[in-house]
């Protein structure tokens, strides 16, 4: 249960996250929110 | 002429003095039974000196946290020197207990003149920081160091057999220590 | 951007999802049955965490030992020594069970910042041979998140949160606990249910700890132990003997010995890459073992084992584990003579350095 909780977790930051990289315009700071969100990725889909 | 006679024979003396030093080195003292084995750092090397003695046909009780009661009957004190913190951990004291104990009994022993007899068998796993207090503690009370090569490539054992003039064995391997034991131990 | 993340994810994705895929183990002719750690718990059936158990019965009466490699993942010498023992020994009298990738999940990951390789490989004679380098414990995402403090089952003693996917701490583990606690308790109704009398827990560590090229030895075994040292340092292998601390709990070493009747035994080679001196951390160092800051540390006096610029090869570490279990079979017979083992085709410590760890392994 708690480990389902902790991937909602991940998956509400990671909407918080992407809706930041889309109202970003600065390319360097896409880029550190992209670093972000890769991450968030591999681990809400279970890879890494 | 007399000056000179006295100088020659003055040399002469201590040639021959020195001679005596290195051709009858210091004598090894023997050991008398019952013997208790007890450690100084809590490693298992307790464990393989028991093994050492019983390969030596000599009796030994081993008590790894010995206190001075149990030298009550006891003729020769071994101290197997050497740290190991899971041996600590296993004994369930703090090394600072570990010190004050062998400390302790190490002074008893003296007061009842027993005679000691340190081991260290360990080698390099047992010397460093942790170790070398209590290596030191059981080495400077020694009538009789018994070291594997190994742990004393610095010297550590035989600068303090020099300095207090404690006859000292070396060996390369724990199996060579089994001689020199039995040896320690004949009538 | 979005499209780069999706690139990047797809690429790191895949490289990740490598490592699931599982490490060629080819049983030798000395393997009599192959099974799985879920015949005996049946909750890791169809998981990562469900691995292979190798039989290698001499269909004689004797002792049963038990060989687990991989406890920790990032210790090659355990998995690849019990890798040599499947592919290539032959049990003559008595039972040995062996399986090379107890913590099998931790495989399929490595830890985070250290930068370890993926995988490290062997020149066999036929081919080069991959095998995963994997992470200390359990992969984290099967079971996420760790707890801040770790509560080991069933002795309520307090660790750091992430030893909770540490298999050696997990002892005797539990039905129904966390996926760690799952094997762990595996491993012991396989104990159990096969009488095993001894048991071996092969590990590595870091150059600079105090427990290396050590045997830890519950109290039950400790005569059996320095009997074997004796043997081992007449063959110029220096071993370090240490007592399990009884008050230490989960580990192999104190809880198969308080809770059945098996000896058991944990033995530590030395490892660079683990260590914090080290510098390059590639598959080199995995294999070959070779840092010159540990050589530096060496000259200073800063190291309890000897090193030098040949390093500590992985088959000089596998060398050492299959001889000191050797030896401590052998010393364990002489104790309880009644129940023999005799293991047959396992490369002399000599042999290994001399002809290389590839030669054992098909």
């Amino acid at each position: 249960m708690l480990h389902w909780t902790y991937i909602a977790i991940a998956v509400f930051i990671f909407v918080l996250v992407l809706r930041e990289l889309f109202a970003e315009r600065n390319w360097r700071n896409q880029i550190s929110l992209a670093l972000v969100l890769i991450p968030l990725v591999l681990r809400i889909l279970h890879i890494k | 002429m007399k000056r000179t006679s006295i100088l020659i024979i003055t040399a002469i003396s201590v040639l021959l003095i020195a001679a005596t030093t290195i051709l009858f080195p210091q004598s090894k003292p023997k050991f008398d039974q019952p013997v208790l084995i007890t450690s100084a750092g809590q490693s298992a090397d307790v464990t393989i000196a028991g093994m050492i003695f019983k390969r030596a046909n000599v009796q030994a009780k081993a008590i790894p946290l010995a206190k001075a009661a149990d030298l009550e009957g006891v003729k020769t004190l071994v101290v197997v020197a050497g740290f190991s913190s899971k041996g600590l951990g296993a004994a369930g004291i703090s090394r600072e207990q570990e010190l004050a104990r062998v400390q302790s009994i190490l002074q008893e022993a003296r007061e009842k003149k027993l005679k000691i007899m340190t081991l260290h068998i360990g080698g390099k796993a047992r010397r460093g920081n942790q170790s070398d207090d209590f290596n030191k503690m059981a080495a400077e009370v020694a009538s009789y160091l018994l070291v594997v090569k190994q742990g004393n490539e610095d010297q550590f054992f035989s600068k303090i057999a020099a300095e207090k003039k404690i006859p000292i064995d070396l060996v390369d391997k724990i199996v060579d220590a089994v001689q020199p034991v039995a040896k320690a131990f004949e009538k | 951007m979005l499209i780069v993340i999706a690139v990047v994810c797809t690429l790191a994705g895949r490289e990740f999802l490598k490592m699931y895929e599982p490490d060629e183990i080819i049983p030798g002719p000395g393997v009599t049955k192959v099974d799985n750690l879920s015949s005996y718990s049946g909750d890791l059936a169809g998981t990562i965490s469900d691995t292979k158990v190798y039989v290698l019965d001499s269909g004689k009466p004797g002792a049963t030992a038990l060989v687990l490699g991989g406890t920790h993942p990032n210790e090659p010498a355990g998995f690849m020594t019990a890798v040599v023992l499947t592919e290539h020994a032959f049990v003559r009298e008595g039972r040995v069970i062996v399986i090379p990738q107890v913590c099998s999940s931790g495989f399929t990951c490595t830890d985070p910042l250290e930068g370890y390789p993926q995988s490290y490989s062997i020149q066999t004679k036929s081919k080069i041979r991959s095998f995963r380098f994997g992470a200390r414990g359990s992969n984290p995402l099967t079971e996420w998140p760790d707890p801040l403090v770790f509560l080991q089952y069933p002795s309520g003693q307090q660790l750091s949160g992430n030893e909770v996917r540490n298999l050696n701490r997990s002892y005797p583990g539990r039905p129904d606990g966390t996926v760690t606690e799952r094997v762990a308790y595996a491993v012991m109704q396989l104990i159990e249910r096969e009488n095993v009398d001894i048991a071996f827990d092969l590990h590595e560590a870091a150059p600079e700890i105090p427990i290396i090229n050590a045997i830890v030895t519950h109290e039950k075994g400790k005569d059996a132990a320095a009997s074997a040292l004796f043997t081992l340092e007449s063959e110029n292998l220096q071993f370090a003997l240490e007592m399990s601390p009884p008050n230490f709990h989960g580990l192999s070493h104190r809880e198969w010995g308080d809770r059945s009747a098996v000896f058991p035994y944990l033995m530590e080679t030395s490892n660079p890459i683990q260590g914090r001196l080290r510098g390059v951390t590639n598959e080199a160092l995995v294999v070959q073992g070779i840092d010159r800051k540990y050589f530096e540390a060496a000259q200073i006096g800063s190291m309890r084992i000897t090193y030098d610029l040949e390093g500590e090869p992985l088959a000089r570490r596998v060398g050492r584990h299959l001889r000191g279990l050797q030896a401590l079979l052998g010393a364990y017979m002489e104790s309880t003579p009644e129940k023999r083992i005799v293991v047959d085709s396992v490369p002399e410590y000599e042999e290994i350095l001399a002809r290389g760890l590839g030669d054992f392994l098909h």
